[in-house]
């Protein structure tokens, strides 16, 4: 998209996070070089978060800040700083730019990387709630990486990633300890991958994560 | 810039994140304390439920405890940087539960009432908020419904599209114009330039 007048129109969208697929590696690759464009988005997503921050602030119920201090402790526990600085290594090796939250608003780079090599990360959420996190990212050099608080459960687990079309392809099985896993492998995908899923040894899945935006 | 004063660590935001990068298990403290009632507020506002909206608060701000390093100052403010966080899990929550939110027609739902903004907001002379406000009220429903949709609940324009039973192209139109005229009330476009010979450039 070389048309500055064609990439404005969906900088709303892409500022928003609500642009996918083609149309969103398209208006990237275009404001990556276009100063002019780089300039509305960053307005754009001072919009955005005047928008957010309209909604008014209230206070969390009683003993937040210490369960969320606790949870805080919980995770470290299972991701030391040996298997988060793997995490981190394998990133890096893959030539990715970690976007942070993943996807939206201010997820537009500032001219750091390929935007088609861009990680994503995302939670790994059960019907008990978030138990995880999933980093990802295609291309020659693809990687899922996965950190899993699942509460108590140990022993094996099986990571998968999922195509769109429904094709599974396998990452690998890997070991809980006191419910804390950690780990991160190739991702060799033929198509476009729109979740990652934990299961059991028995096939029931665990947890999902899901892309919003194709890896 | 806001900076909310409840909390008795006198360091901007930014200066506490790069603590908070280096390890300073106090200076996350103080974040937190600082930005719950805001992310926890944006939490509940768009998913109703208080104890999902603890859970998606939490994650948002241990997410932005374990991110401190990826944190670009470039990319925009510290408050849009956390508030986004917020916004993108609690959306995460409500495609998992595939759940609709109520009418996004009525403001209220998300606290977003005429008049009132936060009286902290207005003490500390956020007018861009107000004039946010303001162009939110402004706005023809249709517009103001399309924003809502993609702004708060992260429907992209063919979904909000199917909702409205609309073209793609006309919620794209409409995403477009209620988000620029938002843009034009905090941040006025630059106007023409013009060159030495008076010609414009």
């Amino acid at each position: 998209m070389s048309d500055c007048d064609e990439a404005r129109e969906l900088l709303p969208e892409l500022v928003l996070g609500v642009l996918g697929g083609d149309e969103r590696a398209a208006v990237l690759a275009h404001v990556e070089t276009c100063r002019s464009c780089q300039g509305e988005s960053e307005a754009l997503v001072t919009a955005a978060g005047a928008l957010l921050e309209l909604v008014p602030a209230a206070d969390p119920p009683p003993g937040f800040e210490s369960r969320l201090l606790a949870r805080r402790r919980r995770r470290a526990g299972g991701m030391t700083p040996g298997r988060r600085l793997r995490v981190r290594l394998a990133a890096v090796a893959a030539g990715v730019v970690l976007l942070g939250a993943g996807i939206g608003i201010g997820a537009v780079a500032a001219g750091g990387g390929h935007p088609a090599e861009a990680a994503v990360s995302v939670p790994l959420v059960s019907p008990a709630g978030h138990v995880g996190e999933v980093i990802a990212a295609a291309g020659r050099k693809g990687f899922l990486a996965m950190s899993v608080d699942l509460d108590g459960r140990s022993g094996w687990v099986r990571c998968v990633a999922v195509e769109r079309g429904g094709r599974h392809v396998a990452l690998g099985s890997f070991l809980l300890s006191n419910g804390y896993g950690s780990w991160s492998s190739p991702l060799r995908a033929a198509a476009t991958v729109t979740k990652a899923e934990l299961l059991a040894p028995s096939g029931r899945i665990l947890a999902t994560a899901t892309f919003t935006t194709a890896v | 810039m806001r900076v909310e004063r409840n909390d008795s660590d006198a360091r901007s935001d930014e200066s506490l994140l790069a603590a908070m990068a280096a390890g300073d298990e106090q200076a996350g403290v103080a974040f937190v304390r600082r930005y719950q009632r805001r992310v926890f507020g944006l939490a509940r506002g768009l998913l109703g439920d208080v104890t999902l909206a603890e859970d998606v608060a939490q994650e948002a701000l241990l997410r932005v405890w374990r991110h401190a390093p990826v944190f670009d100052a470039r990319r925009g403010s510290v408050t849009t940087w956390v508030l986004t966080i917020t916004r993108n899990l609690a959306v995460d929550q409500l495609r998992m539960r595939r759940s609709v939110p109520a009418d996004p027609e009525d403001l209220a739902a998300l606290g977003l009432v005429a008049e009132a903004a936060d009286p902290a907001d207005l003490a500390a002379g956020r007018g861009d908020l107000r004039n946010v406000a303001h162009v939110l009220r402004a706005l023809p429903a249709t517009q103001r419904r399309a924003l809502l949709l993609s702004a708060y609940y992260g429907l992209s324009a063919s979904e909000v599209a199917a909702r409205e039973e609309i073209p793609l192209g006309t919620a794209k139109t409409r995403i477009r114009a209620s988000m620029q005229k938002v843009r034009a009330a905090l941040v006025p476009a630059p106007g023409p330039v013009f060159g030495e010979g008076g010609e414009r450039v």
